[in-house]
């Protein structure tokens, strides 16, 4: 759909500086409602628990808009903590069937250095201290290059932020 | 003989007490979140804590860092999405009290997250409104949570991310906004609640050893008392102790010492 109807603006300045947040009036109530357009990325990535060998895909806990991401988008990559023969999935489980992913990758502790729920908690640590890491400009890139672009792989990368 | 107390062990006590037992509320990470636990862990044990990546009666053993901390799903009632939160939930009209923060507050209530200075050229740039204006707007009630000095209780918002009274009176009625708006705002210093009629904030309780000079020194208005304005009564040891436990517990969890608020 075009977009997503919303109540919250009326009487802030956010609509004055984002001409993203347009109004709509309800065909029905006559209520004037702000509206903000729908969002179609190229390609979304997100980080699940698991798939079956067919490629259909659980998550669980919490989703925030990832299922909403992955339907939006043209293509989507999926990486999953594990590969199992059978989801064995409760009918209303959040699933994402293998014909809207394009491709599923096993990435074990692919969400590090947050968590996967039902697999491992995260690095509060390393959380606390991205807060420094990012703040300035040097020591962001810094980071990136070491951690990033100079490690060979994500085994690489993973011994890298572990340390 | 009282325990002694810190002036923002004081806000958090006194902001926990407004929320009562049962009450549904929506609630913002930093102190609205340390405060509405502290007041699931003393008299309002029923209160249903809701954040907006989803968890709804959310339990947490200690203070989520994020909205996104796994313990908010694993102690929840149910978790739904981001989307679901918003439209069903808040906008459908079944939260009892949004509990904010706020850089910038004025006396009508109204609240700035967005920048410091003007918005193309901030001096600030701040985190931003989440969602915030859609608590602030649909919520039955809203209680803030904030430090009192001149930078945040100011006479004009360098800009409104969401909105309490608008310019006062019915103004926030005849924008057509669901909610009732600020119940009371909760400051280190003070409680404040509108005014029934021109919905100007006025102090209702002072907390103790605080005296209103230094309340009127702290904020960037002329600030009315209110008729009976009352004092705070001090934190008890049971509400002491279960904040400090918590904020300890917390600590721990996130490999720190201290500021976990």
């Amino acid at each position: 759909m075009p977009f997503a109807v919303l109540r919250g603006y009326a009487g802030s300045d956010l609509p004055r500086v984002n001409d993203k947040i347009r109004s709509v009036t309800c065909p029905f109530t006559g209520e004037v409602l702000a509206a903000t357009p729908s969002v179609r990325p190229d390609v979304t990535v997100i980080h699940a628990q698991k798939a079956d060998w067919k490629g259909n895909v659980l998550l669980w806990g919490i989703l925030g808009v990832q299922k909403e991401a992955a339907l939006a988008a043209k293509r989507a990559i999926v990486t999953v903590e594990e590969r199992v023969r059978e989801l064995n999935a409760p009918p209303n489980a959040c699933i994402l069937p293998s014909w809207v992913v394009t491709a599923v990758c096993e990435v074990p502790r692919g969400a590090t250095p947050s968590y996967a729920h039902g697999y491992y908690d995260r690095d509060n640590v390393f959380y606390r201290a991205w807060d420094h890491i990012s703040r300035d400009r040097d020591c962001f890139n810094a980071w990136i290059k070491e951690n990033i672009l100079e490690t060979e792989d994500f085994a690489e990368y993973l011994q890298a932020v572990s340390q | 003989m009282s325990i002694a107390y810190t002036s923002e062990e004081m806000m958090t006590v006194a902001a926990a007490r407004m929320l009562s037992n049962g009450a549904v509320c929506f609630v913002g990470i930093g102190l609205p979140s340390t405060a509405a636990n502290l007041a699931r862990l003393t008299h309002a044990p029923d209160a249903v804590l809701v954040y907006e990546s989803g968890p709804i009666g959310a339990k947490p053993p200690v203070l989520p860092l994020s909205i996104g901390d796994g313990n908010l799903a694993e102690t929840a009632d149910t978790v739904v999405s981001t989307p679901e939160i918003f439209r069903y939930w808040l906008q459908g009209g079944r939260i009892d009290v949004g509990f904010l923060g706020a850089a910038q507050l004025d006396r009508f209530a109204n609240i700035n997250t967005t920048v410091v200075g003007s918005y193309k050229n901030p001096k600030v740039r701040l985190p931003g409104a989440g969602g915030a204006p859609e608590i602030s707007s649909s919520a039955k009630e809203v209680l803030i949570i904030v430090k009192q000095t001149k930078r945040t209780f100011v006479e004009k918002l360098d800009f409104v991310t969401s909105v309490g009274f608008l310019s006062g009176g019915n103004s926030r009625e005849s924008a057509g906004l669901p909610g009732n708006g600020p119940a009371a705002v909760i400051t280190d210093l003070c409680i404040l609640r509108p005014h029934p009629v021109s919905r100007e904030l006025e102090v209702t309780s002072v907390h103790p050893g605080v005296n209103r000079e230094s309340i009127l020194k702290s904020t960037g208005w002329d600030l009315r008392f209110a008729e009976g304005c009352g004092e705070t009564a001090e934190p008890n040891s049971l509400e002491l102790e279960t904040l400090r436990d918590l904020k300890e517990r917390t600590a721990a969890a996130h490999g720190v010492e201290g500021d976990a608020a």
